[in-house]
């Protein structure tokens, strides 16, 4: 074990040879992610509570948030690359410090309709600030690292973002919410989001100038493809037709990953109690994730592609089985005497065997995509991987948001201490739901294994966790 | 300009296409959820305990204080609903939720409506801890013994989960402790069994099971 963790931290000595603007690129990842993960975390409580969303509103606003975001992914490529990274910084901190500060500040001075429409603004302002953030740190990190030092630049990239997920977890969510209440607590973190984003527009302005004169040289009289071109180019290949039906087939266990920000924080703080620590248990799936990268990862390299994507999905979809069980067969556990109980014992073993299948399949995925494009198009196939994921974050947001008030409403916890619900209408039933969804995925890999897999090239880019890879890690 | 020209165009096709996506999805899933897709704004004013806003919307149209949700749950009764472990909040919250119930039951809110499964305000107020709320409740004319459909009176709720306040309230109200819910379960029994779930908090269970003997 140690000499695994000794390995794992040796490559970072070729760090030494970056230059101080790749570190103040990590460092924003930081204080976003810090900023970024505790508003996900509260974000659909904040709409319920706050702006006076129903349950079913609120999934669909949380679905249109990443809907929206991965449509100004698509588009903001380009305008970063032309703006250059420090202005892009400017504008994205820019962009997030105003939206949050209005979603912190307008409850409070605003009601009504008035509010609904602003915050909804205020969400897409986010949205382009999100997205413009994460592609322009990805390409800042393209840009301060060299060929030699990229894949473990890349790696410290993603190792910060999982610290930051863990500490806006238990530090910032259950903080502000144990110091605030619970609804002034989640006002509190947006306006925290903001303070963050001050700091990260500081460390933009400590980025050198000279950078951005340097990537505008390297870019004069290179025509990029946007999105669109790309994708009219491609849709018609078969190798492409098959990773679209990999995709699709792979959606229900990869809409896993939505619910935990979707649906669960309603899940924990209604079948518990409101003053929930929601804060930590989102902490322990980025604890998890680092702890195994560092353990884990080299043993996991040696198998097969298909064989961990199969085998990380069927466990990512069995973690949901804690939830689906009725809870009378958890009472039954020894040690387990009261429903409180019960709930924390599901809670925890969910997130604990979700995030080891994660651990096994999020990596691989990327490897899959990039093993099945052609070699001259392993980056547009990369960037429209993203396609049927667009196409189903704002499904499932409204999905949530109707099975949330008719499975998991405000106040079902009392229904359930007096035997009034019976498991078809219980929150147990609602993620056998899931369950079935998100079983569908191993099993329909399985059964058209021959098809997905035939077009798979070349697996010499495999085991390289590239910034696709972080990029679908962070959202 | 020219190099931002197709990057604008895409970035309009693509928030274009998204928005239409999302009205459309909307509508959709309106037509099919009908009922429940969005909340009473009394209840969202209630949610966040924001009585001024409450009051604002009460005047305006104070027709609408009974008008019950997708699960029959009127204003009054998300009044006295809360649910948090910790003592202390449960206690600041009644402070606002004191002035609401107030306002609701001087609107006329009816302090008997019951939601799908038979429970009142008083059995919500019960239920979350509430004692001045659940006074309020009594003094408005709540009737204190009225039972849902599976027979649970607000004492037991109040047994049940350990809410020595609400329980004394009722005992001194006269309410009947022994009255048996459906599984033929008395305040006492629902008391004495969640002491041994939750030992530790023994010391409130001890206290109610002394009330309801």
């Amino acid at each position: 074990m140690f000499e695994a963790v000794k390995n794992y931290f040796s490559e970072f000595k070729i760090l030494k040879t970056v230059s101080k603007d790749f570190w103040l690129v990590n460092a924003i990842q930081f204080f976003d992610g810090l900023a970024y993960f505790a508003v996900i975390i509260v974000i659909s409580l904040y709409l319920t509570d706050s702006v006076g969303f129903s349950d079913m509103e609120a999934g669909a606003w949380q679905g249109i948030f990443f809907l929206f975001i991965t449509a100004f992914m698509f588009a903001v490529g380009s305008i970063c690359d032309t703006l250059g990274v420090k202005k892009t910084f400017y504008i994205a901190t820019a962009l997030l410090g105003l939206s949050r500060i209005g979603l912190g500040i307008a409850p409070q001075i605003a009601a009504g309709g008035g509010l609904k429409y602003f915050v909804m603004a205020m969400l897409i302002v986010m949205a382009l600030g999100t997205a413009m953030l994460v592609t322009n740190t990805n390409a800042a990190l393209r840009h301060f690292t060299t060929p030699e030092n990229r894949g473990t630049g890349f790696n410290v990239y993603y190792l910060i973002m999982n610290i930051g997920a863990a500490i806006a977890g238990f530090g910032v969510t259950d903080g502000f919410r144990a110091a605030f209440g619970p609804v002034n607590g989640n006002l509190m973190i947006f306006n925290f989001s903001f303070v963050m984003a001050l700091i990260c527009f500081f460390c933009a302005w400590l980025i050198s100038k000279r950078h951005d004169d340097a990537a505008a040289a390297e870019k004069s009289g290179v025509t990029e493809k946007t999105p669109l071109q790309i994708f009219a180019e491609v849709w018609k290949e078969s190798a492409f037709q098959k990773l679209v039906l990999f995709l699709v087939l792979t959606l229900g266990v990869r809409l896993v990953f939505t619910h935990q920000t979707m649906v669960m924080p309603k899940y924990y703080v209604r079948t518990l109690y409101n003053d929930f620590e929601l804060g930590l248990v989102n902490s322990l799936n980025p604890i998890i994730i680092v702890v195994g990268l560092v353990l884990f990862i080299p043993i996991i390299n040696k198998f097969n592609i298909v064989k961990l994507l199969v085998v990380g999905m069927t466990i990512s979809a069995l973690s949901l089985l804690f939830l689906a069980v009725p809870n009378s067969w958890i009472m039954a556990v020894p040690g387990i005497t009261n429903l409180n109980q019960a709930y924390l014992y599901i809670i925890v073993a969910q997130i604990f065997v979700f995030a080891v299948g994660e651990l096994i399949f999020s990596p691989r995925f990327v490897e899959y995509v990039a093993s099945v494009a052609p070699k001259d198009k392993v980056a547009a196939y990369m960037g429209l991987s993203a396609l049927p994921m667009f196409i189903a974050r704002p499904i499932n947001g409204f999905v949530s948001g109707m099975l949330i008030s008719s499975y998991c409403y405000d106040g079902i916890r009392a229904k359930i201490d007096t035997g009034h619900i019976p498991y078809l209408q219980s929150p147990e039933w609602m993620w056998m739901i899931y369950f079935i969804l998100a079983a569908i995925s191993p099993i329909a890999i399985l059964l058209w294994r021959n098809k997905v897999t035939s077009e798979a090239t070349d697996d010499s880019d495999a085991g390289k966790k590239d910034e696709p890879a972080a990029e679908e890690a962070a959202h | 300009m020219k190099k931002y020209g197709p990057i604008v165009k895409d970035a309009l096709i693509l928030v274009a296409f998204s928005s239409i996506f999302a009205v459309v999805c909307n509508y959709g899933f309106k037509a099919l959820k009908g009922q429940g897709v969005t909340t009473d704004p009394i209840v969202a004013a209630i949610i966040q305990n924001d009585i001024e806003q409450m009051k604002k919307l009460i005047e305006a149209e104070s027709g609408r204080v009974n008008n019950p949700d997708e699960q029959g749950r009127t204003p009054l009764m998300w009044a006295a609903y809360a649910n948090f472990k910790d003592t202390v909040a449960v206690s600041k919250n009644e402070e606002k939720r004191i002035e609401a119930t107030k306002l609701l039951v001087e609107k006329n809110a009816d302090p008997n409506l019951s939601d799908r499964d038979g429970w009142t305000a008083l059995m919500w107020a019960a239920w979350s801890g509430f004692p001045k709320v659940a006074e309020t409740l009594i003094a408005s004319g709540a009737d204190p013994e009225k039972a849902d459909k599976r027979g649970y009176t607000a004492l037991m709720l109040a047994a049940m989960r350990g809410n020595v306040a609400v329980a004394r309230l009722l005992v001194e109200k006269g309410v009947r402790t022994t009255v048996k819910n459906a599984d033929g379960k008395t305040a006492h029994d629902l008391a004495q069994e969640m002491a041994v779930k939750y030992p530790d908090r023994k010391k409130e269970y001890d206290e109610i099971l002394s009330l309801v003997l």
